[in-house]
């Protein structure tokens, strides 16, 4: 039985695109509004979350592609030969 | 003297009664079991109870305390959800040792001594093999019995630690050790490979994605958060801990990445999780082994939520790689939608449980100011978000159409999970009841503002910077093929030993055995068989064998021959007097 989902309509996966770039933006100002408490220098740096949680995805992918995925994979009868 | 009744001993009696019944009769078993064990519990006053004296060492059954009780209380909840979740199973075997299995692990955690805790520890590993050879396929039995092996030896480090520690001490009491010399380094050692340490972690990466739908969950909750358990009771504030819990959140997220079998995923996504508590232990502070401890609490709840969506997928489905799967959100709604509540959890959303507990850990590093620690396990928060909370969801109900059409998971199931996704957004809104159950009275607040902005800003990035790797083409695919972790080391030198054993040791053992059961029987055999033909042929010049070969030795014939008739001659002389 064929069923129609909501992302099967390109519409809705666009609003969702955008509603993930919108929270990104409002997140970003939201920290510009309120007062720090941190307990290291670097929290207090703009947009220091956002930032390393965008390149420490980036770079985790990255090396797992091109660095850790040459080294560690094998066949799936690897053991077994 | 009922109030005092230990939950272990309710689990075992359980396990019969279920081996006795079945249908109905045995899920009303399988949820009373917990049930009056929580109700037990709730009623119990902290103390020790069933004190008793073996080899002149006064052991303790059940010692009751908050750091105990934490863990107990999150065995105790999870069982139900698990009997739940496999109502619709007919056979009672994965029931019957699983009820031993989770008694085993109330024990351990109640044990008041380290023999006691030895005893429940050994009963674990033995109960959680079967539950793994349950998967009944030839992986699986190959994998539990590297699995066994891996903690028999873990099993006997830790035996060994204790007895070195009792004879040293002269005490059996299980209370905060510390590691200060080779005794109590054995020890934690022994907790550690159940803890899944690096190098030491192998086993539960191969073993568990190979369990069946229901054997996964159960061994997701009890070995390891017993570990965690004894760590936090005997090595709180052991600093070596912190760097190994920093390792543990960071080395495994790369093999998230790359990992095709969704349940392997989420196994080496536990041992990140683990990770975070074991850095809390390592602290030490009030406030970070609280974090620990609700950490594991709620990582019970998100983490078998988590395990039992995929169960259900690679229940209906009979699939469970990422490249088999996808678009299953239309066929499988709210197994779908559950499966999102445990991945928003586990990637610490404010309003979602963890989101507490891992707070409390961050914050504690933070205020003893351990930074490079601190960026470690952020960045291992970032990776948590990328491959539980995104890669689980996205590969098996989104990504693209697989064409699998399969039906919604069974009623029961859809309870389990329905049950656990509701606790978990229930502890993230209102904490209360999981903050006053932890060991200690520390005051604590989540929710800032500042806070609250920080994580989302922290999470929504990280999900860009997946939307944008994705959509570029960036983001590797999937690909059918094993990766390489630290067992291949073990597995290689387990083949080398094999081939060594083959060409060397065993051609030895066959000579012996040849010479021993083979060829001195068969001469003796043959002296004795038959005396008149044996007269014969010592008689002929040219004896000749049964089948026709010469008689090598018919000279040794010959002096047995003689000696025999002597010794005939003597018996009835002797006999005769």
């Amino acid at each position: 039985m064929e069923k129609k989902g909501i992302f099967d309509n390109p519409r809705n996966l666009k609003i969702l695109l955008a509603a993930l770039y919108i929270l990104c933006f409002v997140s970003f100002a939201a920290e510009l509004l309120i007062h720090k408490h941190t307990y290291f220098d670097w929290e207090k740096w703009p947009l220091f979350y956002g930032s390393y949680g965008f390149i420490s995805c980036v770079m985790l992918v990255l090396v797992a592609k091109y660095i850790v995925r040459p080294l560690i994979m094998r066949d799936e009868d690897f053991y077994d030969r | 003297m009922i109030d005092n009744f230990p939950p272990f001993a309710v689990f075992y009696l359980g396990s019969l009664l279920v081996l006795l019944t079945k249908g109905r009769i045995r899920n009303t078993i399988l949820v009373a079991v917990p049930v009056i064990s929580f109700i037990l519990l709730t009623n119990v006053d902290a103390g020790k109870y069933l004190e008793y004296s073996f080899l002149d060492y006064t052991l303790n059954l059940y010692r009751v305390d908050k750091l105990s009780s934490v863990f107990g209380y999150a065995f105790l909840i999870i069982s139900v959800a698990i009997a739940f979740y496999g109502f619709h199973v007919k056979n009672n075997k994965e029931y019957v040792i699983g009820l031993i299995y989770a008694g085993s692990g109330l024990g351990a955690v109640f044990a008041g001594d380290l023999l006691t805790l030895y005893f429940f520890w050994e009963v674990m590993t033995i109960a959680s093999t079967f539950i793994i050879w349950n998967g009944k396929t030839k992986d699986c039995i190959q994998a539990g019995f590297r699995y066994f092996l891996f903690h028999l030896a873990g099993g006997l480090i830790l035996l060994f630690g204790i007895i070195l520690y009792i004879s040293e001490t002269g005490s059996t009491e299980f209370v905060h050790m510390g590691w200060t010399d080779l005794a109590t380094g054995l020890i934690m050692l022994g907790f550690g490979v159940n803890a899944a340490w690096p190098l030491l972690h192998t086993w539960l990466v191969d073993a568990y994605p190979k369990g069946s739908f229901l054997g996964t969950v159960m061994l997701t909750v009890f070995t390891t958060k017993t570990a965690i358990y004894t760590l936090a009771r005997g090595f709180s504030g052991e600093e070596l801990l912190i760097v190994v819990g920093a390792v543990m959140t960071a080395f495994p997220i790369f093999y998230a990445v790359l990992v095709n079998d969704l349940r392997k995923v989420l196994s080496y996504s536990l041992i990140n999780q683990l990770g975070f508590m074991v850095a809390g232990i390592g602290v030490g502070t009030t406030l970070a082994i609280n974090g620990a401890v609700g950490q594991a609490f709620v990582h019970i709840m998100f983490k078998s939520l988590l395990f039992m969506g995929m169960g259900a997928v690679f229940y209906r489905t009979g699939k469970i790689n990422a490249t088999d799967l996808g678009g299953l959100y239309k066929y499988m709604p709210w197994t779908t939608v559950f499966t999102i509540v445990g991945a928003l959890t586990i990637s610490t959303f404010p309003f979602f449980s963890a989101f507490v507990t891992k707070s409390m850990i961050l914050s504690s590093i933070a205020h003893e100011g351990y930074g490079i620690v601190w960026l470690t396990l952020v960045f291992a928060s970032a990776g948590v978000l990328h491959h539980s909370g995104i890669k689980i969801p996205y590969f098996a109900f989104f990504s693209h159409d697989s064409g699998l059409r399969p039906k919604e998971a069974p009623w029961n199931m859809l309870v389990a999970m329905g049950f656990l996704a509701g606790l978990n957004i229930l502890l993230g809104i209102y904490p209360a009841p999981l903050i006053n159950i932890l060991p200690y009275e520390v005051s604590y607040n989540p929710y800032t503002l500042g806070h609250v902005i920080y994580q989302y800003q922290l999470l929504l990035f990280s999900i860009l910077a997946f939307t944008l790797l994705l959509r570029s083409g960036v983001y590797p695919a999937e690909i059918r093929a094993i990766n390489l972790d630290f067992d291949y080391f073990y597995r290689k030198a387990g083949t080398i030993f094999m081939k060594f054993e083959d060409n060397y040791i065993l051609p030895c053992f066959n000579f012996f055995k040849k010479l021993f059961f083979e060829s001195i029987p068969s001469l003796l055999n043959y002296l004795t068989k038959d005396p008149v033909k044996l007269i014969y042929r010592v008689l002929e010049d040219e004896p000749m064998g049964d089948d026709g070969i010469k008689m090598q030795g018919w000279l040794i014939g010959w002096s047995v021959f003689v000696v025999t008739v002597f010794l005939v001659i003597y018996l009835l002389v002797f006999m005769h007097f």
